[in-house]
Order: structure tokens, then C-alpha cells, then sequence
């Protein structure tokens, strides 16, 4: 999309409801069988200001190029989505009631559902949303969180999260180093998975950087496999290259991989990476000239990098929700701190870059999250119509509530290690 | 021993602790170093040394099962002891896998 019809579609002098309703974002939000509804929150300045960041790094780098919002929406679009209400798009993820206030749980891997009558009791073969439900109920969300994430599970008190004036932060690891003599594309090694990650990756690819994607023969990206179409939208522009991170072998090369890379991108926890050996102190002190774009749920350091979470919960836990006619919450759009998270890092990473690296990028969920949530709206807009069109109407301007909708294709992901032989002979 | 889901306990040689994710389907000791874990809250009993038989350590975050019983542990504090079950030592289950969608 052009930077003219952008602004054709987004006009920033909209209001805020004017432009949640354009955005695809409030057709995600409210219940399924009721009109979509308005966030207390003005999401698309937030959004705004997080394009321009990446886009005024990506000139500063000589790299100039556009950031199309579409991308808030696209899972949603490619994958048939709608709203939910208190369950998630996706549909993994539940707001349930608790003693003093609401509970973000999202259980998307087997393994929670297992942990559930752990976390709460209940029997084992029963559905654990029931489980759930009744075991929230009557405790405490300081309690439920605490325990929750001791069993590593995604789960957040809503709206208790921090508000956040900087969408990441920089951590100064190592000296950095001056590329600016080199003409070649900057070297990104991304080893993320899932939304955040690879979309920070295929941002920087956007803005010029040579992207190889390497993943686990163990632990593949699963997006491959469940939703292609919106794989191809993250991932497309990119190398695949797989390695077996069991093998010494393959370490050794991974190894080589981080010492000669601009940028790694990564989206597990720091434990994982201490497991391996690759902890960025000793990546940082054989590449002073780095930069680490870290996707946690709720920041690298501390115990905070323990904490496990998702688009969906750590949205809800910032506050990003809105609000049904009992005052009681609902989600809002799609794992929204997912998208937000990967243009944050990636308007970081070009900063950082920018600065010679050098620097961890700590680009939390709930930060990202956290961002957004301090552009406050000053109206929620009137919402009219019924099942053949909902509209909203604000400071004299009416607007159709936009579906869902996902950035062009711009061709197909790589096939999973494809460019293995390719990658390991260059760096040899 | 009553091994039921969320029952928290730690080793009595070392800094391990693990929290019981499922239960195990007949009765069974969980131990650590060599030596029967008590509840979280109860004190280490006096004396006991590290068994060097089962010393190869546990891992935060680790996911241990015992193929036998079923019980699963997830290891909530690393430290030097083995995690095992009636003399068995327990398998670090695979990494968790990713969730296709969230």
C-alpha cells in the first residue's frame, strides 16, 4: 500500500473510534452474536508512532520503505477468525472471573490443559475450563498469577499491567562497531517463532536485511503447518535453515552463525538459551557490533524472563481490552500484543542498529502492551446498525466497521530447510 | 507420600524443588538425591548426604515423568540431586511443544 493511501484510510485527523473501526481490529472485538465494540484506548496512534519509528530507522539506514497496518488483522483475515467475546479469536484463551477482579488464561499447548488440576485442583479428565471457572472464582489474582506462572502457564490479571512510556527497551551489552563502511545488507539470524519474532524479521528483511530463518529439527515453527497462507506473510524473503540444536555439531555452527550476524531475533526464554550455552554475554563479547531483539512475554531480565505468555493474555493483563454493557471485560482483536510486539522490536532493532549495536533489544509483550495502553481515547464513539452492517459515528464522522484484512501476498515461505546446505557452506 | 496435583515438595539434600503435575496411578516415593522429598513447608530432616548415585542434577523448568507410574514433576528450583521414583530415576519429558495457534 502507498504511503498516500494510508493516509487515504487513516487519516490522523479521524478520531479514535473513527479509526478502530477502520482498522479491522473492532470487528474482532465483542461478543459473537452482538455488535463489535469500541476500546477506551486511541490503538492506531500507538500503532502510528510504532511505524514511524521503523520507518525513519529504515531511511536513516539508507533503506527507505512503508509499513502497511494491515498486518494488525492478517492471522484473522487468512484464517477466518471472529470475535468471541471472552474467549479469544484464536480460541485458546478465556477471561474468567476471580474474588477482586478478572483473570487473562490462555491454554494453548496440551501441556496446560494438563497443568490445570495442578493449578487449581480438579479431576483430571475433567474439561479444564470448568475447572478453571470454579477455581478462580472464590481466590485472589495476585494468587492465581503467582501460581499459574510457577506451572508455566499464560496468565494475567487483567489491566494490572504496567503502562509503558518506551514500547522496548535497550540494554547496552558490548561496545558496538562501526559497519557503516560495509555496503552489503545487514546479516539476520531469526530464531524466533510463532507472530512477534517473525514479524519483527520480516520487517527488517522489508527494510533491506538479509533474513535466513533457522529453526529445530525438534522444534519447528508450527505456523508452517497451521496457517500458511499467514506463514507466507511473515516468512516470505526469508532463507530456512535447519538445525538439530541436540547435535554439538549444528551448536558449533549456530554458534558461528550468532559470532557473524547484524542481528539475532529470538523468542524463548533465557533459561533456553543458558541451557545451550549461547547466553548473550558470551554471544556479545565475540560480536561487539550485535543486536539481540529479545521477544519475551514480560522482559529478558530478572524473574521476569521466567514468565510464559501470548498475544492474547498479555494484551488483556496490559489493560488492551474492552468492555461489554455490565462493565465486564471482552478481548480485543486478535493476540493484539503479538503484532504490536514485532513492530516495536523491529523500530528497535533499527535504532540499535542505527547506533552501531551493540545492544540487547528487550522487546516484551506486556511492554509493547504496555505502550499502547498509555494513548488514551477521549470518546468511544456510537455504534449503530445490526447484522447486515455495524457503523460508528464520532465528532461528526460515520464509518463502516471494516472486516479483517491481511497485507498482498508477496510470494511464498521458503521450504523448511531449504537453504541449509547454502547457508553452513557460506560460513564455512 | 500423598503425591496429588500441586502438592509442592523439596529435596531433602540439595536445593531441588517440584511441584506434582500428575499424579502417579499406584503409590510411589518421589525422591532426590537419593533420598525421599518432603512437603515444601516441613523441615529437611537432619543428616542426610547427597547419594552420588543420583547426582547428575535437575533443571528449572524441566518437565520429569516416570514412565512406570505416570507421576509427573515439574521442576520448580534446579539443584544437584536426581530426581527419581522408587529408586527409578525420572526422564526429562520433550520440550513443550509450541501451540500451533494462541
Amino acid at each position: 500500500m502507498s504511503r498516500l493511501a494510508r493516509k487515504a484510510t487513516f487519516a490522523a485527523a479521524d478520531p479514535a473510534p473513527i479509526r478502530w473501526a477502520l482498522s479491522g481490529l473492532m470487528a474482532l472485538t465483542g461478543p459473537a452474536d452482538g455488535p463489535p465494540r469500541p476500546l477506551g484506548f486511541d490503538l492506531m496512534a500507538a500503532v502510528d508512532t510504532l511505524i514511524a519509528e521503523i520507518e525513519t530507522g529504515a531511511a536513516r539506514l539508507g533503506r527507505p520503505m512503508t509499513v502497511d497496518p494491515r498486518l494488525l488483522t492478517e492471522r484473522a483475515a487468512l484464517t477466518g477468525l471472529t470475535r468471541q467475546g471472552r474467549t479469544s479469536c484464536g480460541g485458546a484463551a478465556r477471561l474468567v472471573e476471580a474474588r477482586d477482579g478478572w483473570l487473562a488464561v490462555n491454554l494453548p499447548r496440551d501441556s496446560d490443559r494438563l497443568s490445570v488440576p495442578a493449578w487449581l485442583g480438579g479431576g483430571l479428565d475433567e474439561d479444564p475450563w470448568i475447572a478453571v471457572a470454579r477455581g478462580a472464582r472464590g481466590r485472589f489474582l495476585d494468587d492465581l498469577v503467582a501460581e499459574g506462572r510457577g506451572l508455566d502457564l499464560a496468565v494475567a490479571a487483567v489491566g494490572r499491567g504496567n503502562r509503558s512510556r518506551e514500547p522496548v527497551r535497550l540494554h547496552r551489552m558490548a561496545a558496538g562497531a562501526d559497519r557503516r563502511r560495509t555496503s552489503m545488507a545487514p546479516l539476520v539470524i531469526d530464531l524466533s517463532a510463532l507472530w512477534a519474532g517473525p514479524l519483527c524479521g520480516q520487517l527488517l528483511a522489508a527494510a533491506g536485511a538479509r533474513v535466513i530463518k533457522v529453526e529445530s529439527v525438534s522444534r519447528p515453527d508450527p505456523v508452517r503447518q497451521a496457517a500458511p497462507e499467514f506463514f507466507d506473510r511473515l516468512q516470505a524473503g526469508k532463507a530456512s535453515v535447519a538445525l538439530d540444536f541436540r547435535d554439538p555439531g549444528d551448536l558449533v555452527r549456530l554458534r558461528a552463525m550468532l559470532h557473524r550476524a547484524d542481528v539475532v531475533i529470538t523468542s524463548a526464554r533465557p533459561r533456553a538459551f543458558a541451557q545451550l550455552g549461547l547466553e548473550p554475554e558470551a554471544i556479545f563479547a565475540g560480536n561487539p557490533g550485535l543486536v539481540w531483539v529479545a521477544i519475551t512475554a514480560q522482559g529478558w531480565m530478572g524473574q521476569a524472563g521466567n514468565a510464559v505468555g501470548f498475544g492474547d493474555d498479555v494484551a488483556a493483563g496490559a489493560g488492551l481490552v474492552a468492555f461489554d454493557g455490565a462493565g465486564r471485560p471482552l478481548f480485543a482483536g486478535d493476540a493484539l500484543a503479538d503484532p504490536l510486539t514485532g513492530l516495536a522490536a523491529a523500530g528497535g532493532a533499527l535504532r540499535a542498529m542505527g547506533q552501531g549495536g551493540g545492544f540487547l533489544v528487550d522487546a516484551s509483550l506486556g511492554g509493547a502492551a504496555g505502550f499502547a495502553a498509555s494513548f488514551a481515547a477521549t470518546s468511544d464513539g456510537l455504534v449503530f446498525g445490526g447484522e447486515d452492517g455495524w457503523q460508528v459515528a464520532c465528532d461528526g464522522r460515520v464509518a463502516a466497521v471494516a472486516e479483517p484484512r491481511a497485507r498482498p501476498w508477496r510470494g511464498a515461505a521458503a521450504a523448511f530447510g531449504a537453504d541449509t546446505a547454502e547457508v553452513l557452506e557460506r560460513l564455512r | 507420600m500423598q503425591l496429588t496435583p500441586g502438592s509442592r515438595w523439596k529435596s531433602a539434600v540439595c536445593d531441588t524443588e517440584a511441584v506434582v503435575v500428575r499424579p502417579p496411578s499406584s503409590p510411589v516415593a518421589l525422591e532426590c538425591g537419593g533420598q525421599p522429598m518432603v512437603a515444601i513447608k516441613d523441615e529437611r530432616p537432619a543428616g542426610l548426604a547427597l547419594d552420588p548415585d543420583f547426582s547428575a542434577g535437575s533443571l528449572l523448568g524441566k518437565r520429569y515423568l516416570d514412565a512406570e507410574t505416570g507421576l509427573e514433576a515439574l521442576c520448580s528450583k534446579g539443584g544437584a540431586g536426581t530426581l527419581a521414583a522408587a529408586g527409578r530415576p525420572l526422564t526429562i519429558k520433550e520440550a513443550k511443544k509450541l501451540p500451533s495457534s494462541d
